[in-house]
Formats: C-alpha cells, structure tokens, sequence
C-alpha cells in the first residue's frame, strides 16, 4: 500500500522560504527551500515531507540531498499539466521568496542493507522517483560496505534521466555501486538499456534471495516491479520496500479507506454523503460520484465547477487565491459561492456542506 | 492526399450544437476574443515576465467581462512558445529585445465560446518574423483549401504538414483544430478537426495552426474559425 501523509492539521508544521526554483529539464523543477525558524527539521533519507501552499493544499516529496541539519531542503518535482501545485509552481506565486509550511517527515522507505552478506542492494527508480534514492546514495555510498549497490533508473527518454552524468560519476567512483538507465521511448540513437527498470534489473539479475529492494516512483513501476521481482527472482516480498508516488490529487476514490465525507445538496433530490480522499479537491470528489465536471480541467477558468458553501462551514474555508477570486468576481459570485477545483478537502473539512446549482 | 470529401455517418453527431447555438452571437464572440488578443499584446513589452504578462491579461479579460474561459489564458514568451497547450511553461522567462511571444485565450461570454491565438515579435529578429507571419500565412493556405475543396479536417492538417515544412517549420501536430460552439463544446466532441473524416462545415470548427523551428527554440501559432475571406 503506498503510504500517504497524515493530515496536515495533525502535523507540525513548519515555515520554510523558497529560495531558488531551476528547471532541472522540460518539466521538472529543483526547489530549494530554507527553514524560517524553529528546530531544524531533520530527516532520514529516503523519508518524505508534506509542502503546503498558501490555499492548504498539501503535498508530499522526498528530499533529493543529504540531510545536513541545518534547516535547508532541496525536492526535485516533476510538474504535471493541470496539477494543482504543479500549476502553482508554474505560476508568478511560485517564486523564490515565496512562504510554504513544510510538515514531517514521515514515512520509513529508507536505507537497509541488504539481510545476506554480499547479496545486493537493488534501487529501483522512475522519473522523479530518483530523488529519495539520490539522497540515500549520497548519504551512504561511501560507507555501503562491500555489499554491491544496483541502481536501475527509468524514464521514457533521454532528457527524463536528468542526473545521468551524476550517477555515471559515482559508479567511476566506487567500484560495487552500478548504474543502469532504462529508457521506455529513446527517440535519439541510444546505446543503453531499453523497456522497464524491473525487467532490466530482472535479466540482469536473475537471483534475488537474500537482496533487497528498494523502488520509487510511478505507482505502476511499483507494483510491476513487487511482483516481478518477488515471482522470478526469488525476492522475499517483505526485503521489498516502496514509496508510490501516489497523486494525491487525482488518486483514484479509495473504496474502503477514505476518511472523509463531503455532504452534497442537490437541487431536486435528497442530499448525498459521499466518501472523498484527503488531498483531492472537492471537484474530484464530484466528478468521481458523476455529480458535476469541470470544462478548464481545474484550472480556475470555467466556472462550471462553481458550488455554494453552507453557511456554517464558510468560514472554515481557506479564503480564495487570486485567481479564483477573480473568476468568481468575473462571475458575480455571491460570498457564498466558491470554485470546487480551488477547495483541497483535508481532515478540518471533514464533513463539509455544499450545494450544486 | 485525399482532397475528396468523404461523407461521413458521424458528421451530424460531430457537429451538433447546443440549446443555445446563436451564429451571430458566436461571431461577436470572435470579433471580441480577436480584439482582446491586440489589446492583450499591445500591453506587453519586453523585459516582462512570462507570468506577469498572464497575469495583466487576466486583468484585460476581466475589464472586459470576458475573464471566464473554456481554457486557460495562455501568453508564451521565448522558448515557451515551443510548448503544446496545456504544457507549464518554464518559470521566470523574460521577453527579450528580439523575441516572439503567442497569446492564447478561449473567453466564453455568456453561453458562446470564443477561442483564438496569435503572435507577435518584438525587435527585427527577421527569422522570428517570418515565424510568426508564416503560422498566419499557413493558416489562410488551409483555410483557402478547406474553401475551394471542401476537403476533409484530416486532408487539411495533412495539408497543413506539408505548408509547414515547405516553409522550414515543424507543424505540432497536437494543437490539430477542434469543434466550437455554445459552451461547452466538449459536451459535443472533443476531437481534433484533423481526426474528422468528412469536410468541416463554417463556424463549427477552430483551425490552429502551431509551428516551432526545427532546431531552435521558439515557434508561433495562429488560430480562428473556419470561415469565409470576407471575415479576415
Ligand atoms: C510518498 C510520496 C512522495 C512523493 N515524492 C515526490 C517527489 O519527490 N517528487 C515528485 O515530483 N513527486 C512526488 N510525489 C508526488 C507528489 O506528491 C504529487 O502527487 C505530484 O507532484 C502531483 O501534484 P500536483 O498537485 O501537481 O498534481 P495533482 O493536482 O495532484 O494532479 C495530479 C495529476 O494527475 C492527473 N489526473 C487526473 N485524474 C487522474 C486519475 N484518475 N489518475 C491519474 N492521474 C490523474 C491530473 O490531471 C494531474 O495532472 C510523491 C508522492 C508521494 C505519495
Ligand atoms: S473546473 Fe474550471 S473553474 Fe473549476
């Protein structure tokens, strides 16, 4: 089961200042963040923490660098088209200077070696998924002992693999730490490996008793991997260790574990209560109940997605960024009216009222 | 390349309109998005930001009560004009001396979409120029075909292709044209005109016209109805 964070209200929470955002390649980005104040936050590589922007919608990334204690942070995020911090990243919002509460870290896919002396330690990383397994090498490559260190990273092409030279740069280092791109959809002559990391990694290495697993990236790969690895090359399934990197947005409706509800008012018939994961919108909750879509794919600029609030829950809503609210004015919206795209539902909104037109 | 006009049983279901389909009401919405997009590029000067230029045409829109969209506001600067529609754009590009920047914006008033895009250079870059001339030039070509011989929305981005490269440019074969109507078109069809295998009937239909250099990093695009000479 990929983990996800626990709601931010439980969290602590801490402020942190975006220093510095660079395109690491076409779509992703490094962000580099210093604490404000407080303790430190420290981490255990491999960890994740919870970044929430300015309208509460919270997400999680993996460190990408050593832990050094010193309240700095480094994520590699990979921006999707209509993700909602994607789109924040990509807007003037998302500049350096900007605030952000950091929560955690959380999660415990972290550096274990290997249970068998001289059985090798396998990472297994897709796109972003790099940045957990970055930090880890960082961290412990040097001291790994003897065991031999197989690093698998995928992407669809060249581009995608964007600290190539990096890794290749270790490997000329320490001689039982190994490097493997896999690229899904080279479209440049490429000499290297092609296909699926977990099937890569499983011809090259067809015996994996006694190893160790550690994958992150997309959900798919995940899962791919966990059973291929377990079914062909003997690995025990609990030396396997993943974080998916679940969206939180957009993840599907959890059928038995949601832990929220969102209580709809219809215009001619009885009000629904339904289930909705935390991190998603309220319009994710809608369209995945077949109840309301959204035209602009989220992005604040239809209004078809434009609910009332009840009045007893207005004020435990995040007031609008900007550019809801200008859509809303644009709109002639009432106080009462908000944008369903805009509304992250997190463990404060438990129970939440609104009313579709 | 076929040029022959292929009937086609899914035609009447592709290009149905809404309750609320209004031709003339559709064509004010296009003289206004078309008014909008010399406004919006009127204001913008070089050395601005990307984001800050979104962000004062949103303003522009809202002055003119035509900040609600079927898509988002879409102003591309420098490099960023090589992105498909929907694609980020990298953060804090600065419109240079020399550059070409596209705007993008589908307002919907009421209950009719507009949707148009154009661009624009700033200084004498004269490769620039041409780029972005040749995406309204290549967009009149397909038009001038889709007008004397009837052919189908896919002959006409084959078409397209072929402009394109004559002239030395990549056609982003992504931003392939697609139905407008009362809002929201995408209750009817959210196909590409260049999947449609019949010919494309007037005011239905966006034709857009998206071309990058082949190795350099910028482009242009151009887009509007599917109409007659006299409305350009
Ligand atoms: C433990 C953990 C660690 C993570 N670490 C990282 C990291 O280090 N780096 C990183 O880049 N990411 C990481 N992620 C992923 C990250 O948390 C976000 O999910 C991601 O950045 C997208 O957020 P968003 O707000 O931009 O997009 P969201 O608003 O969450 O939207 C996600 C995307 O999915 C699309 N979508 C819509 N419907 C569906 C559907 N039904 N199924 C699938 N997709 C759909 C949306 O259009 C959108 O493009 C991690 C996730 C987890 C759980
Ligand atoms: S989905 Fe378009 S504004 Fe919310």
């Amino acid at each position: 089961m990929p983990r996800t964070a626990p709601p931010p209200d439980q969290a602590r929470l801490q402020p942190f200042r975006l220093e510095a955002l660079t395109p690491l390649n076409h779509e992703v980005l490094r962000l580099e963040l210093s604490q404000i104040d407080g303790p430190p936050l420290t981490y255990r590589e491999g960890q994740f923490v919870t970044v929430r922007l300015p309208d509460g919608t919270a997400r999680s990334y993996s460190p990408a660098a050593a832990c050094q204690g010193d309240g700095r942070l480094e994520l590699h995020i990979r921006t999707l088209p209509g993700g909602r911090f994607s789109t924040w990243l990509r807007s003037d919002a998302g500049r350096s200077g900007a605030l952000l509460d950091i929560g955690g870290p959380y999660g415990d896919c972290v550096w274990t070696p290997p249970a068998t002396a001289g059985a090798p330690l396998l990472l297994l990383a897709t796109g972003t998924g790099i940045a957990p397994i970055r930090a880890m090498l960082v961290r412990h490559l040097a001291g790994a002992g003897r065991h031999p260190v197989h690093l698998y990273w995928g992407g669809l092409d060249q581009p995608d693999l964007y600290l190539s030279e990096e890794f290749a740069a270790l490997a000329h280092r320490h001689a039982h730490f190994r490097y493997t791109p896999v690229l899904a959809a080279a479209t440049e002559p490429w000499r290297g490996r092609r296909g699926y990391v977990q099937a890569a990694a499983a011809d090259d290495l067809p015996r994996l008793d006694g190893a160790r697993v550690i994958a992150c990236g997309s959900p798919a790969m995940v899962d791919a991997a966990r059973t291929l690895l377990v079914a062909a090359c003997g690995l025990a399934p609990d030396a396997f260790h993943a974080d998916a990197f679940v969206a939180q947005g957009a993840a599907p409706m959890p059928s038995g574990d949601a832990s929220l509800s969102l209580e709809v008012g219809l215009p001619q018939a009885p009000a629904r209560r339904l289930a909705a994961p935390p991190g998603g919108t309220v319009l994710n909750t809608l369209a995945a109940a077949g109840l309301l879509q959204g035209v602009c794919g989220g992005q604040a600029a239809c209004g078809t997605c434009r609910i009332g609030i009840a009045p007893a829950w207005r004020a435990a809503l995040p007031p609008p960024g900007r550019k809801e609210a200008r859509l809303l004015a644009a709109l002639g919206s009432g106080p009462e009216q908000r944008l369903a795209c805009q509304i992250c539902l997190e463990a404060p909104l438990d129970g939440l009222r609104i009313e579709l037109p | 390349m076929t040029t022959q006009a292929i009937s086609s049983p899914d035609q009447a279901r592709l290009e149905g309109v809404g309750p609320a389909f209004d031709p003339e009401r559709l064509l004010h919405v296009r003289t206004l998005t078309r008014q909008a997009i010399q406004r919006i590029a009127a204001a913008i000067q070089p050395g601005m930001f990307e984001e800050d230029a979104v962000e004062m045409a949103r303003d522009l829109l809202a002055e003119a009560g035509m900040l609600r969209g079927w898509h988002d506001v879409y102003v591309r600067f420098g490099s960023n004009t090589t992105k498909t529609f929907g694609a980020p754009s990298d953060p804090g590009v600065v419109l240079g001396e020399d550059d070409l920047f596209f705007i993008d914006i589908g307002p919907v008033l009421q209950d009719w979409e507009g949707d148009g895009g154009d661009s624009f250079v700033t200084g004498r870059d004269p490769d620039k120029a041409r780029c972005a001339a040749d995406a309204r030039a290549i967009f009149h070509e397909v038009r001038h075909k889709w007008l004397s011989e009837r052919a189908t929305g896919r002959a006409l981005y084959d078409y397209a292709v072929s402009c394109a490269a004559a002239r030395g440019w990549v056609l982003n074969m992504d931003l392939s044209g697609h139905r407008i109507a009362d809002f929201p078109h995408a209750a009817i069809h959210e196909g590409p005109l260049a999947g449609a295998d019949f010919p494309p009937s007037r005011l239905l239909w966006v034709l857009e016209i998206h071309i990058r250099h082949p190795s350099e990093a910028y482009g242009a695009f151009f887009e509007d109805l599917l109409l007659e000479d006299s409305y350009f």
